[in-house]
């Protein structure tokens, strides 16, 4: 009779995983823009929202990044920036910058 | 109406927009350009045909189906918006770039904060330097529909072209001039490679309400020509798509600042 034994073993990661952002970051990244872009009460903003699909033009986008940069002690560059088009990106984003800042 | 001139993935692009305002919007900016367009080509191209597609940084342009029996137009557009207005700007042979902007829009950031994180040194000295809160607030909005346009006009987006770059200088009687700032041999920043200064510039009011800022490739041969009434020889038509077109331009609903 053969006897099968199953062993877990953690496995090294070889591959570095970006994290998603803390809530905490998320609710605030959503306050600023919400201030921003002077939504209407109950207008729904999460983590999935696209900025393009909330209305915010250049003008509305510098100033979002520049709250973000005063909220966070960070400074985002324009190539980061363009990339972010979610409310998800622009948390991910902060702490990967806050990270880079802390080590 | 206009719904159906859009494409499917214009329209669901349309609808995934917040809320009415901004998803009637995104469909009239899309009738706009597309029955504009369509007039450029003298009507030939019914407004539903044009298919676009983005350049590798994102800039919208026309898409030419290789198909002998069309011909093609060597048309050039670019859109701006503003919560209550939306431009077109057309082309032909050259690229443009096209920025409008509420002239009472209020940043929520201090003027000069915003001018010393993405303007120039100059720029922020020139704003600096006006007294006034508001004549400041107005300036700082013309330079950065300049900009924007300029940024547009060379299609290779925000990144492409960082605002602190390039200097717009509004000179005296009718000059917008481009000025890069010269490329420190340390930063090896590649992006900058294509700042080119040879653009011109057209800053107007509109409605007393909006600025404009037109940003088109200089043409050699047309600087030479004579000081017509508008420059770049720009005209602007008031349009509501297939019920209004009035020409403006040269009317004091557009007021040239340029």
């Amino acid at each position: 009779m053969t006897s099968v034994s199953i062993r877990s073993r953690t496995s090294s990661l070889r591959f570095k995983i970006c994290c998603s952002a803390k809530k905490e970051t998320v609710d605030k990244v959503c306050n600023i823009v919400k201030e921003q872009l002077a939504l209407p009460d109950g207008t729904a903003i999460t983590a999935e929202s696209k900025f393009a699909e909330l209305g915010a033009d250049s003008l509305d986008t510098v100033e979002i990044v520049m709250g973000l940069e005063e909220a966070f002690g960070i400074t985002v560059d324009e190539t980061s920036a363009q990339d972010i088009a979610t409310v998800q990106d622009a948390a991910n984003l902060i702490e990967k910058l806050v990270l880079e800042k802390a080590s | 109406m206009y719904m159906d001139l859009l494409s499917p993935s214009e329209r669901k692009t349309a609808l995934s927009m917040n809320g009415e305002k901004l998803q009637k919007g995104a469909v009239l900016s899309r009738a706009l350009v597309r029955t504009t367009l369509s007039r450029y080509t003298d009507c030939k191209v019914d407004p539903r045909s044009f298919e676009f597609k983005k350049n590798k940084f994102g800039k919208p342009e026309i898409l030419w189906q290789s198909d002998d029996s069309r011909m093609e137009w060597p048309l050039h557009f670019n859109i701006s918006h503003t919560s209550s207005l939306i431009a077109c700007g057309i082309t032909m042979d050259t690229p443009i770039g096209i920025d409008i902007e509420e002239k009472t829009r209020k940043p929520a950031k201090n003027i000069l904060s915003l001018a010393r994180r993405y303007f120039t040194p100059s720029e922020v000295d020139y704003l600096a330097k006006i007294p006034d809160p508001d004549a400041q607030h107005k300036e700082f909005i013309k330079l950065w529909t300049l900009k924007e346009a300029y940024v547009k006009a060379l299609g290779r987006g925000f990144s492409g072209a960082p605002f602190n770059k390039f200097s717009i200088v509004l000179v005296a009687k009718n000059g917008i001039r481009i000025s890069v700032a010269p490329k420190v041999l340390k930063d090896s920043d590649s992006s900058c490679d294509c700042l080119s200064e040879n653009w011109q510039f057209a800053l107007a009011e509109l409605n007393s309400s909006h600025y404009m800022a037109i940003c088109i490739e200089d043409d050699l041969r047309s600087s030479d020509s004579g000081n017509g009434r508008l420059p770049l020889g720009l005209k602007v038509w008031k349009t509501v798509p297939f019920l209004e077109d009035t020409l403006v331009s040269g009317s004091e609903a557009v007021t040239l600042i340029s």
